[in-house]
């Protein structure tokens, strides 16, 4: 079965992708989407389950389906509609182009760096401590 | 001449004007193109991933097979398959050299390595998505010594017959135990019979091509159980749970064949002594599972015309016998007989349907 936290990292690779598309964000706004996609470790470059099972499917997120969205990080909530076509090879939109350009502008070990720091930081949200001063 | 050697000689005499070049018939656009692509063949992380591959690892590259082709023969001298993949979404070179360098071709969580996998492969999602179709082409040696891309097949990504293709998966691992005995010709036309069928409902994931793929694995078991070197080399095969197959014929197209085939199946022959017989274990010279063979056992090959532990009747004899205490067994059912006319009027719809032009 999927993980819990992973509709909401889809959501919020949806979020970046909408505001982006509108214009209202910068393409600096795209590490913080990829570092929430890649900090377990499983997803980067491409996002898709080891067995795929059913076209319209992935990692229990299904195309077109809606999903309400709190307020987060500054932005506004409201209701998502997840479309899967960004993870397909190619495309106006594409997760991996977006990746490999991420890949290419700071190199594989500032990402791991940066994941690295987000996996502690995940840690230690998860571990209920305090955040240091 | 070949196309190449037409635009070499157009380069050659694109200076001289007493020599005017002949009409090329390749866009010198294409052959940069086509040189610049290849490029995106190059190993890349292939190696990783088909670690067991056993000869050099290349995007899209699986060993060859004689199936699935018009122009495929066996024993011809191969130096594998290439699968090329064909996309119309626009893509950067760095998108495409991340489909080159990681090559998905999946099944059952391994790296596809032979063309029947490859086949399965696009049938259940074990390809990147958004790839439209793969060109198979063999490497094979044609005009002398020379070896050339053969086209094979151009296979669409059909993302639809996904759950009846994963259901060779139930059926290949024996067989693939049958291949490396290899004790006798007969095996080895089975196991080659076998092979056929296995690509052919691999690629169209027919019901008629399961029906095939389950003809050709009882007819590999048959040819077994005949060499005695075979027996002891192969262990019995473990059929698989009906269920998924029999909901698969019955989607497709639910016929009185199939209904009298399952009834007939669904039989067993009681012996006075010793445990029952299924009908699988009285047309096949198998016997059941005991303490010593978890898996079964084969029988002699003198006791294949008769069902030795079935008083030795000649096994057209038993399967009657199997058929008419079944219907005895049936009459006495009370559970049975409520349903009956339900069935018999299911059955009538179904024959109705079927004289209908």
């Amino acid at each position: 079965m999927p993980r819990p936290a992973l509709p909401l990292l889809a959501q919020l690779v949806e979020i970046q992708h909408d505001l982006v598309a509108g214009g209202t964000r910068a393409v600096e706004g795209e590490p913080p989407c990829y570092l929430v996609l890649a900090h377990h470790g499983k997803l980067r470059v491409q996002v898709r389950q080891p067995d795929d099972a059913e076209p319209g499917v992935l990692l229990g997120l299904e195309q077109n389906a809606t999903q309400p969205v709190s307020a987060l990080l500054g932005q506004p909530g409201g209701e998502l509609t997840v479309d899967l076509d960004q993870f397909t090879l190619g495309g106006d939109r594409s997760w991996t182009r977006t990746a490999l350009a991420l890949r290419d502008r700071y190199g594989p070990f500032v990402l791991a760096y940066l994941e690295t720091v987000v996996r502690v930081a995940d840690w230690r949200a998860s571990g209920g401590m305090e955040v240091p001063e | 001449m070949s196309p190449t050697g037409e635009l070499a000689e157009g380069w050659r005499y694109q200076n001289d004007a007493s020599r005017a070049p002949r009409a090329t018939f390749v866009n010198p656009w294409e052959y940069v193109l086509l040189v610049e692509g290849a490029l995106l063949f190059a190993s890349g992380t292939v190696r990783r991933h088909q670690h067991d591959v056993g000869r050099t690892a290349r995007p899209f590259t699986v060993s060859f097979s004689p199936d699935g082709s018009a122009s495929g023969a066996l024993g011809e001298e191969s130096r594998g398959e290439v699968w090329v993949p064909v996309w119309s979404r626009p893509n950067t070179v760095a998108e495409i050299r991340q489909l080159f360098g990681e090559a998905r071709a999946s099944w059952r969580g391994r790296p596809a390595q032979q063309a029947v996998e490859f086949y399965a492969a696009t049938r259940t999602l074990g390809v990147a998505r958004g790839i439209d179709e793969f060109v198979r082409y063999g490497l094979q040696q044609r005009n002398g010594l020379a070896f050339v891309a053969v086209p094979l097949d151009r296979v669409r990504i059909r993302e639809d017959i996904a759950p009846a293709v994963r259901l060779v998966a139930r059926v290949e691992d024996w067989a693939s135990r049958a291949r490396s005995a290899g004790a006798s010709a007969a095996v080895t036309q089975a196991v080659r019979h076998f092979d056929h069928a296995h690509l052919a409902f691999a690629r169209d994931g027919k019901p008629e091509a399961l029906r095939d793929l389950l003809a050709a694995l009882t007819t590999l078991e048959l040819a077994i159980a005949r060499s005695g070197r075979a027996r002891d080399k192969v262990s019995v095969n473990r059929p698989s749970n009906a269920r998924a197959f029999l909901t698969e014929f019955v989607q497709a197209e639910p016929c009185a064949e199939l209904r009298v085939a399952v009834g007939v199946a669904s039989c067993a022959a009681r012996p006075a002594v010793g445990p029952a017989r299924t009908m699988r274990q009285i047309l096949l010279p198998v016997d059941s599972a005991d303490a010593g063979y978890p898996r079964g056992r084969w029988r002699e090959a003198d006791e294949l015309e008769t069902v030795a532990s079935v008083d030795d009747q000649p096994v057209s004899e038993v399967i009657r016998a199997a058929i008419s205490a079944h219907i005895t067994q049936r009459k006495q059912d009370e559970g049975f007989q409520q349903g009956l006319r339900a069935r018999i009027e299911r059955a009538q719809r179904m024959l109705d349907q079927r004289r209908q032009p």
